[in-house]
């Protein structure tokens, strides 16, 4: 002790304790999922999972297959009671959003044959009070829509 | 000391199935209850649960701030 003083005199000083380093990282609770399908409502939004609380989301899905067309319908994420701004399958494909982080989240599988349709949620995104993952059908049937998020609360 | 930490409403097949996210008595411990189906959630119902479920009163269950009921029916 140059000082003279007790170790806990003193706050955490890198330099001071001669730590070749230190690991801050965020605190989270235990990671948890939760997964929906549902029917979608034709031409009307469905609510397909919500959260209360607060923590972060490390990832999710959303697919939806059908045996017609689901190209214009468009998955909607309502963070902490805010809908962030949204895209169909087919802008995502058109666009080519396909790379992490582009958008809250991007398209994986756009198949407009199979009428097969994915997107994923992006690993990041924090929320104070709730996230509620949304599908708006646009066809006017009403098409199977499956869900999955991975996310902490804290 | 029982807290909640978080609602979970999840879509299956034309139902919605509650659970929710409770810390015993250390803040990084965590289990999930599953409440029940189609639920209409209000606060009471969730303490009341909670109590039930752990045997003790009502007022023991601590309910955070920042957590929200989606209806705003609190």
């Amino acid at each position: 002790m140059a000082s003279g003083l007790p170790d806990y005199y003193r706050g955490v000083d890198i330099a001071y304790q001669a730590l070749s380093q230190m690991i801050v990282r965020p605190k989270y609770g235990t990671a948890t999922g939760a997964h929906a399908s549902e029917s979608a409502v034709p031409n009307g939004i469905v609510s397909l999972l919500s959260v209360a609380g607060k923590g972060m989301i490390y990832g999710g899905t959303v697919l939806a297959v059908w045996v017609s067309t689901q190209k214009n319908s468009i998955v909607h994420l309502k963070i902490d009671g805010s809908y962030f701004v949204s895209a169909s399958f087919n802008t995502l494909n058109r666009y080519g959003m396909f790379a992490e982080h582009c958008f809250h989240y991007r398209i994986m599988k756009f198949d407009d044959v199979s009428f097969e349709y994915a997107v994923a949620i992006m690993y990041g995104i924090t929320f104070e009070t709730s996230f509620e993952v949304l599908y708006q059908e646009r066809h006017g049937v009403a098409a199977t829509v499956e869900a999955l998020a991975l996310y902490a609360l804290v | 000391m029982i807290e909640l930490r978080g609602i979970i409403e999840v879509a299956d097949n034309g139902h919605t199935v509650v659970e929710l996210v409770v810390t015993e008595n250390r803040s990084d411990k965590y289990k999930r209850h599953r409440m029940g189906v189609d639920i209409k959630l209000n606060r009471g119902k969730i303490i009341t649960f909670l109590a039930f479920v752990y045997g003790v009163p009502p007022g023991d269950i601590v309910w955070p701030e920042h957590i929200e009921l989606k209806t705003g029916a609190l």
